[in-house]
């Protein structure tokens, strides 16, 4: 299976149900067009901030007067500014995303338009990159909430690509030299050069991040026995395994040492982090991650 | 280097067997189920950690290959039983001694004892270890591992039998050959005379390994060396004399009892003569009631075995005869002289009369016939003789008969006849002599008349020769019925003799008793080793026994903990 099909990915009901999922981001960067996400400008917003003494050439409608009436001192009031957060989602189409029956992209694309969907009804600007060797641009940021159906038309039309290589991705991305915002990157991280590379190619990126992640019960627990021949489905690269209990026992110890690794970095880097089950619904796992309608990142 | 369980060829044949058959193997797939996943990442990571020793697709592992090649060489090397060239070349002969000598508490035991150890140092491709007793048995052969001889020798007891350790080494002296040096190690106490140390060849070692047993040394002994009887001198046909022959310190002294059945005989009347340290005790007169004599040292001391014999005595009764018709006064006085004979009117044994017997008459006789109806003078007939041939049986029966006394050419001047001795076949025996010649006073008057009548009534009753002695390792001196029966031992004598191999009581076929007695002069003597056949440890060691199987099966272990350590480390498939 290299493509998706449109109706099949994104039902209305679907589009309808991330309505209420919003994310709010910490910061976000100077000089970015005006939206709702808060800023680090202290700008005409309605919400009260904070004081700061007066400087020359600051708006004199910031001065708070009644201060200066009873202390004498000029200390202008400062009101929170509320400004977009642009969003680049990164979506893994890598062949290994189209494998399985039915494949992982399905809800790769579906929490990559989710996601989308919840910017885009925020007044935010969205960026879709699909990548899997190397990054290309399927959707510049661009913002409106109508621009919704554009971007699942355009996401439907991915097509499988070659082998994860998101450090190379990744390197890409930044030499685009987009403004600072969330890089939500959608992938199983299941990259050939190992979860080191991952790290080190995300670890100096000046955007803010979100890891999702695509995975599935039996990633974990394979449920295979015997002597097999596994072929890497994106280098074509094969092991020849018995696989017993104790080899069986030493995958999972390596998949939990992946695992720990990647979510390790996250906290480090202070990034999000979203564990999709590729085998559930979508919209439900990210309704129960964003519990109370927000998720910070 | 030598190989013993295999040729050369054999050896290589099987390293290059081995070689290929791993060859093949390392060649051999393992059928995979192919199968594509997601990514590989982590199965690659977990059979890095723990690998499992499939055999691989391509050739690709080489050090492996020498390895394992190396490894299953050494096993098969160790298997095929190498052993340097300079090795001893010697056959090891153990020879344990089961004879009477061995008999003292201990002694076997000992013996047993030091031929294990002995073992320990001997080559086991190369050593023989024989137990010699009342039989020469092989209880351990060549190749045969140690504790064999543990298990076969365990109920293994000293026997009352003479040493068969010179007749063992004779044979051995005779057969061996100077290809294959030979070493004999005798465990026991039995001597090895001078003559028979002389026999031995060069290439032949021999030493007698002392017992060393604390206790277990006789300085002297005393014993009853031979015993035998013989018909009694006084001529009385139903008494028989013994003859003992003591030997020891002091013998003329040592106190003897005599028991004939449960009654103690007197030795009263029995001389007595001394010869050197030998004492010869002559008991004359002894009935022959078929009862068994029993004669024992009364100061017994370290070896039981020679302080009493028993002996059966035969039992004769006199020969009723008939005497029909006789009155030749010269033959009816020399029968009423013969103790032997009985003279009767009714059950006669034998039949003494004149003219030719009834055919119906099953008893047998001698009949005094007219010298018309017979062709010989002499005629004997008798139940063909299988096992005898026709001359042979007429010279024996000529001496039997005493003929040989008759002065036949006297005896055919007086009677104007040729005098001759034939033999008919019949089914009862029967003696037939001319009526004239009986009453010629020629004949008459020879000494062969009345031993021709004695022994001719003899010879119809059958009596049975007196057998004077019996002896262990020794061939009965007359023919017996067989076969001889004893505790584990039945004997059949080819043609006419045969030897016990032990003393004991044996039975023959007409479950008569017979005592074969262990008198030997020799074990009486304590014949201990001499002194030149004595050696040490030490001398009877090979000198070369390199274990080289042993160091290759160490390297072989090595290099298995190698490769187990190669695996671990990750650094081998």
């Amino acid at each position: 299976m290299n493509s998706l099909n449109k109706d099949e990915l994104f039902t209305p009901e679907f589009l309808q149900s991330l309505s209420s999922l919003r994310i709010i981001a910490n910061r976000v960067a100077r000089g970015g067009r005006y939206a709702e996400q808060r800023s680090v400008d202290m700008g005409s917003g309605t919400d009260f901030r904070d004081f700061r003494s007066y400087s020359p050439g600051d708006d004199f409608r910031s001065i708070d007067w009644n201060i200066y009436q009873r202390l004498g001192r000029v200390v202008l009031k400062l009101y929170e500014e509320l400004e977009d957060l642009p969003l680049y989602l990164l979506v893994d189409t890598s062949k290994s995303l189209f494998l399985e029956t039915p494949p992982r992209a399905i809800a790769g694309l579906r929490s990559a338009l989710a996601l989308a969907a919840i910017s885009l009804n925020h007044h935010d600007s969205v960026g879709i990159y699909p990548f899997s060797n190397d990054l290309t641009t399927l959707v510049p940021p661009q913002s409106g909430k109508g621009r919704i159906l554009f971007m699942a038309d355009r996401l439907a039309q991915v097509q499988a690509g070659g082998t994860t290589d998101i450090a190379t991705s990744i390197k890409r991305f930044e030499s685009y030299g987009l403004r600072q915002g969330l890089v939500a990157i959608v992938s199983d991280f299941f990259d050939p050069n190992g979860v080191d590379a991952v790290t080190e190619s995300l670890k100096n990126s000046r955007h803010r991040l979100l890891l999702v992640q695509l995975s599935k019960k039996t990633d974990r627990d394979p449920d295979v026995q015997g002597e097999l021949q596994l072929v890497d489905c994106e280098s074509g690269s094969t092991e020849d395994v018995s696989v017993t209990d104790s080899v069986k026992t030493k995958y999972r110890e390596a998949y939990d040492k992946f695992q720990n690794q990647l979510i390790g970095f996250v906290q480090t880097r202070r990034a999000g982090w979203l564990s999709i089950d590729v085998e559930q619904e979508v919209v439900p796992q990210l309704a129960s991650i964003f519990e109370r309608g927000v998720y910070t990142v | 280097m030598t190989w013993t369980t295999l040729p050369v060829w054999g050896v290589i044949a099987g390293v290059l067997g081995l070689a290929g058959a791993l060859f093949l193997l390392q060649r051999l797939r393992v059928r995979h189920r192919r199968m594509e996943v997601i990514t590989t990442l982590f199965w690659r990571e977990a059979i890095e950690d723990s690998r499992a020793r499939v055999l691989v697709r391509r050739f690709r592992h080489p050090w492996a290959y020498a390895l394992i090649v190396t490894l299953a060489s050494l096993i098969w090397l160790a298997f095929s039983g190498p052993k340097a060239a300079q090795e001893d070349p010697s056959r090891w002969y153990l020879l344990l001694d089961r004879s009477a000598n061995m008999t003292q508490a201990g002694k076997l035991e000992r013996a047993k004892e030091q031929i294990q150890e002995q073992l320990k140092s001997l080559p086991i491709d190369a050593r023989f270890v024989y137990a010699l007793g009342s039989d020469t048995r092989l209880v351990l052969s060549p190749g045969e591992q140690n504790p064999l001889f543990v298990e076969r020798t365990r109920d293994l007891q000293a026997e009352l039998a003479p040493s068969a350790l010179e007749a063992f080494l004779r044979d051995h002296f005779k057969n061996a050959s100077e290809d294959t040096p030979t070493k004999i190690l005798v465990f026991g106490d039995s001597g090895i005379s001078e003559e028979v140390q002389k026999l031995k060849p060069e290439f032949v070692e021999l030493h007698q390994k002392p017992l060393e047993l604390a206790g277990a040394s006789l300085t002297s002994n005393h014993g009853i060396v031979a015993c035998g009887m013989n018909e009694a001198i006084s001529g009385a046909f139903d008494r028989v004399d013994v003859l003992i022959t003591l030997k020891g310190p002091q013998s003329e002294t040592l106190p003897l009892s005599v028991k004939l059945g449960e009654a103690d005989q007197s030795l009263a009347n029995a001389t007595r003569t001394q010869n050197g340290d030998e004492s010869e005790i002559l008991i004359q007169n002894l009935p022959t009631t078929g009862e068994w004599l029993q004669v024992s040292i009364e100061d017994p001391d370290g070896l039981p075995f020679d302080n009493q014999v028993n002996l059966r005595l035969p039992l004769r009764e006199k020969i009723k005869v008939s005497a029909v018709g006789i009155q030749n006064e010269t033959l009816l006085k020399v029968l009423e002289a013969d103790p032997a004979i009985e003279l009767v009117t009714s059950d006669p044994q034998v039949i003494l009369r004149v003219g030719a017997p009834s055919e119906a008459t099953q008893v047998p006789t001698l009949s005094l016939v007219p010298k018309d109806s017979e062709a010989h003078a002499f005629t004997a007939l008798q139940p063909e003789a299988s096992s005898t041939a026709p001359s042979q049986n007429i010279s024996n029966l000529v001496q039997e008969l005493a003929l040989d006394r008759v002065d036949g050419a006297q005896l055919a001047e007086s009677t104007g006849s040729v005098v001759s001795f034939g033999i008919k076949s019949s089914s009862v025996k029967e003696l037939r002599v001319w009526q004239d010649l009986t009453e010629s006073s020629a004949f008459q008057s020879s000494q062969a008349f009345p031993l021709f009548f004695s022994q001719g009534i003899r010879w119809l009753r059958g009596l049975p020769p007196l057998l004077s002695y019996s002896k262990a390792g020794e061939i009965l001196p007359l023919e017996s019925e067989y076969p001889l029966k004893s505790d584990g031992i039945q004997l059949s004598g080819i043609g006419s003799s045969f030897t016990p191999p032990r003393a004991g009581r044996y039975t023959n076929s007409q479950s008569e008793e017979i005592e074969v007695l262990l008198t030997n002069r020799k074990l009486s003597e304590l014949n201990a080793p001499q002194e030149g056949t004595q050696d040490s440890k030490t001398e009877m060691t090979p000198t070369h026994n390199t274990p080289y199987y042993s160091y290759l099966i160490i390297g072989a272990l090595l290099l298995l903990a190698l490769e187990w350590w190669f695996v671990r480390r990750g650094r081998m498939p």
